[in-house]
């Protein structure tokens, strides 16, 4: 059973194209067609409005925050071709950092696992994605050119945490850096990085998809040696990708066939279940269950009524 | 489910997990490569709303639950380890009976409750899903848990129907109190509603006070009631030789029907018919026992009082069918069913459909687990009990307050258990200092030492971005980050160089070995020490300190001509405390200041050259101090020697 909890009044001007709670979930980033950032201080059930940020030049598309040990660091990227990195001074938000490399929109970006370090890649129309790390004094970048034809729509990075190593110790230096991509080309990439070449290379290709890959997510870690992948399409179809940590092969699993175009889809911070949102007007959160397959939860859609029994 | 009333938002809903729990859910646009900006015709405020999941674990009733069922969770966990397997049963039915009794306590809390105040629909509901969970739950622990040998249910099964089905009692007692029981409208019922409930003792009290007692009819009623025999599991007697028994009791009480002794009175009829175990009879008495688990016990009562477990679904079959048939049946019954033939997933299962939360299965799955043990035909059972803790525990887990109990019971599941709780561990807001001890704390108890690690480096930076200096070394040591704590404490040193005093210097007395994380802060350190010195009057070792950290080069360079200075009063004092051979570090060391600062030339900031022109200041003082001591010296130490 969902309930609204609270309400924001955001104050943009046009559509919010994302929405991202800080780590802890005392802070809340809104991006807009309105071409601002907004972050509120959340409190409760309450919000306050802390700071509007407007440096970008068209629709902002995506934000994302980095792991508090930074310090209170946020990204966004947009249709001008930016990634602005934003950091928290005192009271005030502050501009630290923009990356104009590429040649077309900025459509998805993601922060690296902290155990890597400050990280952050970001994949955008021209085809490519490009990987900013921060180093003492400023950020060095690499750019990954024709990662995905036409298009590249979305990325995100794998946890840190090698599979199979439950207790968790970071084995840092060790940690391979993996990330995936989506694109315009309906494939879905995953890329690894080389600490010997210090290059990024293209490790599989995964097919599945007949049309364009909207959003791509790797799934937390939970523990098991197994990774699990999220990608959705233009073809209506969530595909969800496991890899068992054993035979390094991916096996696709079509999760469902909507109704509409899927634009996003994100995992819980436990890893568990999965949230899925397009063009059909709902809200779906699916989870995996004992025999394998994936059960939707529970959807929110306008209108629908309830169909749950409350009694035994 | 839930919609949300929004126009703005009507066909465009978009939403994104955020947070540990929740769901923001916000009016989105799509949008294509060459998307060219248009301003959509949006009216109203754009809002953005935030999901969660409610659940009863929430309210107030629970929470006692909650707390409860942990301590005999934890225990039940910790028992099994310690105590032989011969013994696990003792300790399975006492854990299952905690459980039990810490739901029928919260019953009676909602009970008290919708006398007070609260939503009473709500509060209602609760209540008559607790009871039944007690009901599925006391069910399993005859079926599961508390099996006796010989596999002879029944006994058990009528206490199960007596504990729940108490109308009969509290019929017997509103007709026993009136001015005569025997002409009040429920008395014959009441009769009837014990018997069938093997409760012979209250149906012969009742019968005892009707105003023909002494008649034939009656006498012999009782005696029969009276001879009943009753299958104990301890009692010495073999089943055979009870099943020889009741038989002949039951002919007696066919013969004594046939024989015409109740035929003055259609009531006692009834009541033989149902020693009989005439079906028809019970079946048309089943507006006094509501269920078809009540009908079904009261049945075998008087048809087949040594059924045996396996043959208990087919019985319930036929209950069943006398009640109206599986088209009548609640999902209630369909736990109840499942579990009469031993089918512990569907029980599962079927419970897990009508429940809002995971608190009653899971905790169930893991006694039921922890019961069947090593049986190789229940292999999902382990799988089973982890997926579902593991669901109760990301409920618990994104409350606030209940995040501790969720970690509590993540130490008992295995390396997902381990996964999660250093996730929830890491993601807890650190509010205050005092919550960031305690999440340390538990960390540390379990051997996480990156979610250690990580939670001081945000306090860390957090303190200096607060411009608590001192706190944010304290927390940079913790973090075991040399790189943070080096930067910290060069803040410190420089604030000192421009301001001349350290600010939280307690913090810094008592890093301790701490200090050697980094050289910065092992040089801050011993500058401390060397200050302490100073105001104990210990000039000679303070000397000797300040000599070697010069020469040790652990000082930064921006912090000689500090240390120079602070060397000038000892070069004056009135004993020689610096000996020729220091004289000659301290002189070499304002050799190569002089040279660096030359060479510099005018690139230095405001503060350095604030710094450096109040050296300049000093450097003939210092030059003439450092030549008459080593004067001094060489005279003194040449003297001593001598």
């Amino acid at each position: 059973m969902v309930s609204v909890i609270s309400n924001v009044e955001t104050g943009h001007d046009d559509m919010i194209h994302d929405a991202q709670m800080d780590y802890f979930g005392t802070r809340l980033a809104t991006c807009s067609s309105d071409r601002s950032v907004r972050i509120f201080e959340v409190k409760g059930t309450s919000q306050t409005l802390i700071a509007d940020l407007r440096e970008h030049e068209g629709p902002v598309w995506q934000v994302a925050w980095a792991h508090p040990m930074y310090g209170n660091i946020l990204a966004s990227c947009s249709y001008d071709r930016k990634v602005i990195i934003w950091q928290e001074d005192g009271h005030k938000w502050k501009k630290v950092h923009e990356y104009a490399n590429h040649d077309s929109s900025v459509n998805s970006l993601c922060w690296a696992p902290h155990e890597h370090g400050l990280i952050l890649a970001c994949a955008s129309a021209d085809g490519s994605f490009s990987v900013l790390t921060s180093t003492a004094h400023t950020w060095e970048s690499k750019k990954i050119t024709s990662a995905h034809s036409v298009g590249c729509n979305a990325v995100s990075w794998a946890p840190a945490v090698a599979p199979g190593s439950a207790d968790g110790t970071s084995r840092s230096g060790t940690a391979v850096q993996r990330i995936v991509t989506g694109g315009c080309d309906s494939y879905v990439k995953i890329w690894k990085f080389d600490s010997a070449t210090g290059e990024w290379i293209e490790e599989l290709k995964l097919e599945g998809h007949s049309d364009w890959v909207r959003d791509v997510a790797w799934a937390p870690s939970i523990g098991l040696p197994r990774s699990i992948i999220a990608s959705c399409s233009q073809d209506r179809r969530v595909i969800i990708w496991t890899n068992d940590g054993v035979t390094g092969v991916w096996q696709p699993r079509e999760l469902n066939t909507f109704d509409d175009v899927i634009w996003h889809v994100s995992w819980s911070v436990t890893g568990n279940i999965l949230a899925v949102s397009g063009g059909d007007n709902k809200v779906s959160l699916w989870k995996e269950s004992l025999e394998g397959q994936w059960v939707c939860l529970s959807d929110s859609a306008k209108g629908q009524p309830s169909s749950e029994q409350r009694t035994l | 489910m839930e919609s949300i009333q929004d126009p703005v938002i009507t066909n465009r809903m978009h939403g994104i997990i955020g947070g540990v729990s929740s769901l923001l859910v916000f009016p989105h646009k799509d949008h294509y490569k060459d998307d060219r900006e248009y301003p959509s015709a949006v009216e109203g405020k754009i809002k953005l709303y935030q999901v969660e999941s409610f659940s009863w674990l929430w309210s107030r009733q629970a929470r006692k639950l909650i707390n409860e069922a942990m301590g005999t969770f934890i225990s039940l966990q910790d028992a099994v380890k310690e105590v032989e397997p011969d013994d696990y049963k003792s300790v399975l039915v006492k854990k299952c009976r905690e459980y039990r009794s810490m739901i029928q306590a919260c019953v009676e809390d909602i009970t008290m409750c919708r006398e007070c105040e609260g939503d009473q629909e709500e509060l209602t509901a609760s209540g008559q899903l607790l009871y039944k969970m007690e009901l599925i739950l006391s069910l399993i622990e005859i079926l599961f848990i508390d099996k006796k040998p010989g596999g002879m249910i029944l006994g058990q099964l009528l206490m199960w129907i007596r504990s729940h089905f108490t109308q009969c009692i509290e019929k017997k007692n509103e007709v026993m109190e009136s001015d005569h029981p025997h002409q009040h409208s429920a008395y014959w019922e009441a009769v009837y509603g014990s018997v069938l409930q093997g409760r012979m003792e209250d149906a012969r009290h009742m019968l005892s006070n009707h105003p023909f007692a002494d008649t034939d009819p009656f006498l012999s009623i009782d005696e029969l009631l009276r001879k009943m025999p009753f299958y104990q599991v301890y009692g010495g007697v073999s089943v055979a030789e009870f099943t020889v028994r009741w038989q002949h009791w039951q002919s007696e009480c066919e013969r004594r029907l046939q024989e015409g002794h109740y035929s003055t009175c259609h009531q006692l009829q009834t009541v033989c018919k149902i020693l009989c175990g005439d079906q028809k009879t019970i079946n048309n008495l089943i507006d006094l026992m509501d269920t078809w688990y009540h009908l079904m016990v009261s049945t075998l009562l008087f048809t087949c009082p040594t059924v045996k477990l396996f043959r208990l679904h087919s019985a319930a079959q036929d209950a069943i069918a006398c009640v109206g048939g599986e088209q009548s049946t609640t999902p209630l019954d369909h736990v109840l069913l499942a579990a009469m033939e031993a089918d512990i997933l569907q029980v599962i299962k079927e419970c897990q459909q009508v429940l809002d939360n995971t608190w009653f299965t899971a905790h169930v799955t893991d006694l039921l687990c922890h019961t069947m043990g090593q049986t190789t035909d229940q292999k999902f059972l382990p799988e089973l009990r982890e997926s579902l803790l593991l669901d109760y525990v990301s409920v618990l887990v994104s409350h606030c307050s209940l995040w501790q109990i969720g970690i509590l019971y993540l130490d008992h599941l295995g390396p997902s258990g381990i996964a999660m709780s250093q996730t929830v561990l890491q993601r807890l807001p650190l509010t205050d200092d005092s919550r960031a001890h305690k999440i340390i704390q538990m960390a540390s108890d379990r051997n996480f030492d990156s979610v250690v690690v990580g939670v001081c480096r945000v306090m860390g930076r957090r303190a200096l971005s607060q411009g608590r200096l001192g706190s944010a070394i304290w927390w940079g040591v913790r973090s075991r980050d040399a790189a943070f704590t080096s930067h910290l404490a060069h803040q410190i040193l420089q604030k000192y160089v421009v301001e001349g005093r350290f600010e939280s210097s307690q913090l810094l007395d008592d890093l301790g070995p701490a200090m050697l994380l980094s050289d910065t802060l092992t040089f801050l350190g011993k500058y401390r020490e060397f200050h302490m010195m100073y105001q104990d009057g210990n000039f000679r070792d303070a000397a000797v300190l300040l000599v070697s950290l010069i020469s040790s080069k652990l000082a930064p360079e921006y912090f000689w001509p500090v240390l120079l200075l602070d060397a000038l009063p000892l070069l004056k004092s009135e004993e020689p405390v610096i000996s020729a051979e220091q004289t000659y570090e301290l002189m070499y060391c304002l050799h190569n200041l002089h040279n660096h600062a030359s060479k510099r030339g005018k690139q230095s900031s405001l503060e350095n050259e604030a710094t450096c022109s109040a050296f300049l200041e000093k450097e003939i003082d210092l030059r003439l101090a450092l030549s008459n001591n080593l004067a001094r010296a060489i005279i003194h130490e040449g003297s001593v020697d001598n």
